[in-house]
């Protein structure tokens, strides 16, 4: 499958270029690395000649290259040193501009990318798949000079030294390293899957954690737990896949090792005996073998790293590649003589096939409250997500102010715009910064106001921590009434001259939502509002009312227009007065009317 | 130091080990005795090579050869099937550990929830448990494996030259203290690491979840800006563990090399006084590395044993957390004939005031009874009580006449329905997601029960229809649709006792006129709770209970309390107000 196709240098090569701002500690690794391979080699060759020295009894000869192994030794700390914290230092830096570079990167994302992902492989890719590449550059990188360096060298030495032996040693390499990598191939494949697979199981788990309520009021913990076990199962078994071959590589990687050393000792010793070559050039070689060695061996290792490493690199890299929100566009101002809103034809659709909103038209003059009606699927909080340029239109334009909303900068055409929504979502956090992120300059004072406006502040203050409450993730400390109340306090401070509502009081008690209308209805003063409206008392209070059906407005008008109509409108309020005729005659009755 | 190594937290994880103990002590033995072999071979071979050198005797190397061969051939047909016995068995105990957390997760009370970010939870099952995988799959082996070693290399040293080995071994005692010195400073770093790392996928996932709200406000760079502050905070403290690393491994080099060189300077020196052999000297040399590798795995092994018992000590705070009960402690009433009873409640969050104050009701069978009241004034509380999420302070709770405390937890679950304002789907299929109301339904029930909730229409209009795919939080659905699914499940579970928590509020009036028609039927026969904001909901109740401040202020059915003219009195009419314009508007069109 994916093993088979080639390596995709480019992308490693991206990611690469992270480490640029770090060119200097990177020279420095890597020269320190240069450094560390010509000591170590050069130790062997030191071994021979102090044993050699020794054993011949030319002891000041020896003492003067024990000197020399001493100076070497010394050295090697400092290099070792070296090479262990640059590349440590440089592969932390570089990761940490590569999550900035990623998290800024997803910031801008669209909306629409992030609502067709699951949360939890996205955090993965930021947190697990980053690391890897940390990883990588702190140990591997260095390796891939160090390894094959080192080879070189002693293979060099050797040669030098006595190439007869050299090519009797490793004469069997070449068969054993091919029969390994064959082992070894299939490894990465389940590697990949593996890296998957924890994406998945990011998912499962943090889905399991939303869904607690439902879980339990369903009993639902057998049936969850049914689906885990047997997630966990798939990835035991890729799991025991994977060892299984490493476990057949073992007795390939011990021969690798091995292999050499014995004919190198065989022979080696073999000419020993015959006198032609002295104990030190073997003591040299069998100690500088094992560099020929461990490279070798550490090759299959290395390279289903990096295969893993290369995977990381593509999920990271595919999230970069995502075209990030267009941040092109003027920063128009307010238009008081335009249309604030016109609509002109939309289309639009999620998926391919399904029209969400079709042909779609409508305008919406300044300081007017407009409220849009519709069974629910019609496409209402659609309109929303594209008016905030959450999404882009498949047809049409909108025009914000006059202007089309494609030629609008989107930081500067949200910036007129308030949502509150009926998904409310609180940061974790106090009640003041949930409020506060409606202005994040604002002062505490103003907060109180919008609190206050927004009739938040009373029970807000009926906490011990007041304002400095923590409102739990998503809010779960407050109760359904109170997270509304917080977000139009939000929507208040942010002080936007359009205001989309999505039915904002349908969490609160009649109480309340009397309380809270008043205070939008004095809010809505010299604003643009577009509410979506489930209920009769919002209807009637716009002052115009576009009825919403499978995409397309086919009604609108005042409520009195509407009900002269005879069309939806008057169909969808006729059901719901009905319910209330009983009230109704007792109304008339009290009123004497 | 070994102190901490035969910790509690050590223990119990190597415990789990135990149902597969045999095949992994076996394996893990056998596996590192073939590792040890190897090494050991090359100073065997040595030995003859070097001793056939000098004495220029090729017979010794002949026995030098049969003997390497014969055993590295059986030691390499011996290891793979050694090596999966316990790899495989590690992997098996870490898959189980996960599954039993993930088991536990399930049962904990909802509070646990409550207080504690998604994010530090799922870290625990994800990265905690892999973490304490590895103590299996390598650590341990670790911890074996140098005494092993250590051992294959000294006993053939001291028979070799006692002298020499015993200031070789002197050194390694050093070494090891050095890096002991290093293990607990390490330690602690790896700690802060870890915490920042949790903290670091907490603030990821806030970015993620509060996306739209954050483009929005425009307040990406404060929300994306705490996430970067951790990213600098975690990145100092990597280059601080570096920094150590780095120190910690020349140190070890350069007492690695002090010993082999040592070895060999002194040890050539002996030989040309003829006190030795020169073979002896370089298997010794050998040797030596052996037993330098065996004091560094233990230096090693500590502080990562120690980052893994981290690790491991995170998932036992979840393991430990005390599930929810099967029971609660809830005494009942005497003489209950109702369905559901409550007397006298008191219920309040932890370090918040009480939000159930002395709270009773009485919901006969096959009424329809109504809480209305100010937000935050405790009706949902009650029904989390009646759900046993949370268990009451005081007071009493008789469920069918039986004290609710005879009742398990899940047994009570098993008898209510309950759909609530804001309803989670799970990330799956439509169908899935209604089906998760009755495991076992069919294909027919599941339809039957989507029409019933008025949702089979716009699941059909969905390219792939029961199978669409819903997202994470069903945010592929709009808010009604939802909510429609949500109440197809209610529907599908058919139980005894419902409780709806203004189900119906983020319907347009359409759809909830349809639903509200479809609980109507639904409730025949059934005793229903319904918990409203609006009073229309609730109008035809058969009583309806106005709870403001955890306590009931007043009772009735609809026409008693609006004589009342108390608090529902004036609920009432505010709310009448507003139906009053229609009435002005209808008498003059």
């Amino acid at each position: 499958m994916s093993d088979k196709t080639k390596m995709d240098w480019s992308k490693l090569k991206q990611l690469s270029s992270f480490t640029k701002p770090y060119k200097y500690w990177i020279a420095l690794s890597i020269a320190a690395t240069i450094f560390n391979a010509l000591i170590d080699v050069s130790v062997g060759h030191f071994i021979k000649n102090i044993t050699d020295t020794t054993l011949s009894g030319y002891y000041q000869e020896a003492s003067r290259v024990l000197i020399y192994i001493v100076l070497l030794v010394v050295l090697g700390v400092l290099v070792k040193f070296t090479v262990g914290y640059s590349s440590g230092c440089f592969s932390s830096l570089a990761l940490m501009d590569l999550r900035e570079k990623v998290a800024r990167h997803v910031e801008r994302l669209p909306v629409s990318f992030i609502e067709n992902r699951h949360t939890g492989d996205t955090v993965y890719r930021l947190s697990g798949d980053t690391n890897a590449f940390q990883y990588f550059f702190q140990g591997s990188f260095t390796n891939l000079i160090y390894r094959p360096l080192v080879f070189i060298l002693a293979f060099a030495y050797l040669l030098y030294t006595n190439w007869r032996l050299l090519l009797l040693s490793v004469a069997l390499l070449p068969v054993t390293l091919y029969l390994t990598n064959l082992v070894s191939r299939p490894i990465s494949r389940y590697s990949k899957v593996r890296q998957g697979q924890y994406g998945t199981l990011n998912s499962m788990v943090q889905d399991t954690i939303g869904g607690i309520y439902i879980s339990k009021s369903y009993n639902l913990a057998k049936v969850l737990f049914e689906k885990f076990k047997s997630f966990s199962n798939e990835m035991l078994s890729n799991q025991l896949k994977l060892e299984k071959r490493e476990a057949m590589l073992t007795p390939f990687t011990m021969i690798l090792r091995l292999l050499p050393f014995l004919s190198c000792a065989i022979y080696g010793g073999y000419l020993a005996v015959k006198g032609q070559i002295t104990p030190g050039s073997l003591s040299a070689f069998l100690y500088l073998i094992n560099y020929l060695t461990e490279p070798l061996t550490a090759f299959p290792g290395m390279l289903s790293e990096l295969r893993s490493t290369m995977a990381s690199v593509d999920r990271i890299s595919d999230l970069l590649k995502q075209p990030v929100e267009r941040s092109d566009g003027n920063a128009f101002a307010r238009d008081y003589s335009k249309t604030v809103i016109e609509f002109d034809n939309v289309s639009f659709s999620y998926k391919d096939n399904v029209r969400v909103l079709d042909g779609l038209s409508f305008s919406i003059p300044a300081n007017k409250t407009i409220a849009l009606v519709g069974r629910s699927g019609c496409g209402k909080s659609t309109v929303f997500k594209l008016l905030c340029g959450f999404y882009e239109t498949n047809e049409g334009d909108i025009k914000l102010y006059g202007q089309d909303l494609d030629e609008w900068e989107l930081d500067s055409s949200r910036l007129h715009l308030s949502l509150v929504s009926q998904d409310i979502y609180l940061f974790p956090g106090t009640i003041a910064e949930n409020i506060s992120y409606g202005n994040p300059g604002a002062s505490f004072d103003e907060i109180v106001s919008a609190a206050k406006a927004a009739k938040a502040h009373d029970f807000i203050m009926k906490h011990s921590d007041g304002y400095n409450m923590i409102v739990g993730e998503r809010g779960n400390k407050l109760s359904g009434g109170q997270r509304q109340r917080i977000s139009i306090a939000r929507a208040i401070l942010k002080d936007a001259p359009i205001l989309l509502l999505d039915e904002p009081t349908s969490a609160l008690d009649v109480h309340s939502e009397a309380l809270v209308q008043e205070a939008l209805e004095h809010f809505k003063k010299d604003r643009t509002v577009l509410v979506v409206a489930h209920r009769l008392s919002t209807i009637k209070r716009a002052d115009e009312v576009l009825v919403m059906s499978k995409g397309k407005i086919v009604e609108r008008g005042t409520h009195e227009a509407l009900m002269e109509e005879n069309g939806l409108y008057k169909n969808l309020y006729m059901r719901q007065f009905m319910s209330y005729e009983l009230n109704l005659n007792r109304a008339v009755a009290k009123e004497g009317v | 130091m070994f102190k901490k190594l035969f910790s509690g937290d050590f223990v119990r994880t190597v415990s789990y080990l135990k149902p597969r103990k045999w095949p992994y002590l076996i394996g893990m033995l056998v596996f590192s005795i073939s590792f040890t072999i190897m090494p050991l071979l090359e100073s065997v071979i040595i030995k003859y090579v070097i001793e056939a050198a000098v004495q220029k005797q090729i017979s010794i190397l002949l026995t030098g050869i049969i003997i390497v061969i014969t055993t590295a051939l059986t030691v390499v047909l011996l290891v793979p099937a050694f090596r999966y016995m316990y790899t495989s068995r590690s992997n098996m105990t870490t898959a189980e550990i996960r599954v039993s957390v993930y088991d536990h997760l399930l049962k904990l009370p909802i509070g646990y929830f409550e207080d504690n970010h998604s994010g530090s939870i799922v870290s625990r099952l994800t990265y905690d448990l892999s973490m304490m995988g590895y103590l299996f799959t390598s650590q341990l082996r670790r911890l074996l494996f140098p005494f092993i070693y250590g051992l294959s290399a000294a006993i053939p040293m001291f028979l070799l030259e006692w002298r020499i080995s015993i200031v070789l071994v002197l050194l390694n005692f050093l070494s090891s203290f050095v890096n002991t010195r290093f293990s607990k400073p390490l330690r602690k770093l790896s700690d802060k690491i870890h915490k920042s790392n949790a903290v670091m996928t907490e603030r990821l996932i806030d970015m993620l979840a509060g996306f739209n709200e954050a483009k929005l406000f425009h307040i990406n760079r404060i929300i994306t800006g705490r996430y970067l502050e951790n990213n600098k905070e975690i990145t100092k403290l990597y280059i601080q563990r570096t920094r150590m690393n780095a120190l910690l491994n020349s140190a070890n080099y350069l007492l690695g090399m002090i010993n082999t060189l040592g070895v060999l300077v002194a040890g050539s020196f002996i030989v040309s006084k003829g006190y030795a052999s020169f073979a002896v000297i370089f298997a010794l040399m050998s040797l030596q590395g052996n037993l330098n590798r065996a004091f560094l795995e233990v230096g090693i092994f500590l502080p990562r044993v120690q980052s893994m018992l981290a690790a491991a000590s995170r998932v036992y705070e979840l393991l430990d957390s005390p599930p929810e009960p099967e029971y609660y402690d809830v005494e009942g009433i005497r003489n209950s004939k109702a369905v559901v009873e409550m007397r006298n409640v008191v219920f309040g969050y932890e370090g918040e005031r009480k939000a159930l104050n002395n709270l009773s009701f009485t919901a006969e069978k096959g009424q329809t009874i109504g809480f209305v009241g100010p937000s935050g004034g405790g009706k949902t509380t009650v029904a989390k009580i009646i759900m046993g999420y949370y268990p009451p302070e005081s007071g009493s709770i008789a469920i069918h006449g039986k004290p609710m405390g005879e009742y398990s937890l899940s047994k009570l679950r098993d008898m209510m329905s309950y759909v609530s304002q804001n309803s989670y789907l799970f990330n799956g299929t439509i169908e899935e997601n209604i089906r998760y109301g009755k495991p076992d339904a069919t294909e027919e029930e599941i339809i039957n029960a989507a029409k019933a909730s008025y949702a089979h229409d716009f699941i059909m209009q969905q390219p792939e229809g029961y199978n669409t795919i819903v997202g994470e939080r069903g945010i592929k659905l709009s808010g009604g649709q939802k909510q429609r699914l949500a109440i197809a499940r209610a529907i599908i579970k058919d139980a005894p006792i419902l409780i709806l928590d203004e189900a119906t509020s983020s319907l347009d009036s359409e759809s909830e006129e349809q639903v509200q028609k479809a609980f109507e039927a639904l409730a025949q026969n059934k005793t229903a709770i319904v918990i409203a904001h609006r009073l229309s909901t609730v109008e035809h109740a058969d009583i309806i209970y106005v709870i403001d401040d955890g306590k009931v202020a007043e009772q009735g059915n609809h026409v008693e309390l609006l004589a009342l003219d108390g608090l529902y009195s004036m609920l009432y009419n505010i709310q009448f107000e507003k139906e009053e314009e229609d009435i002005c508007f209808s008498n003059i069109s």
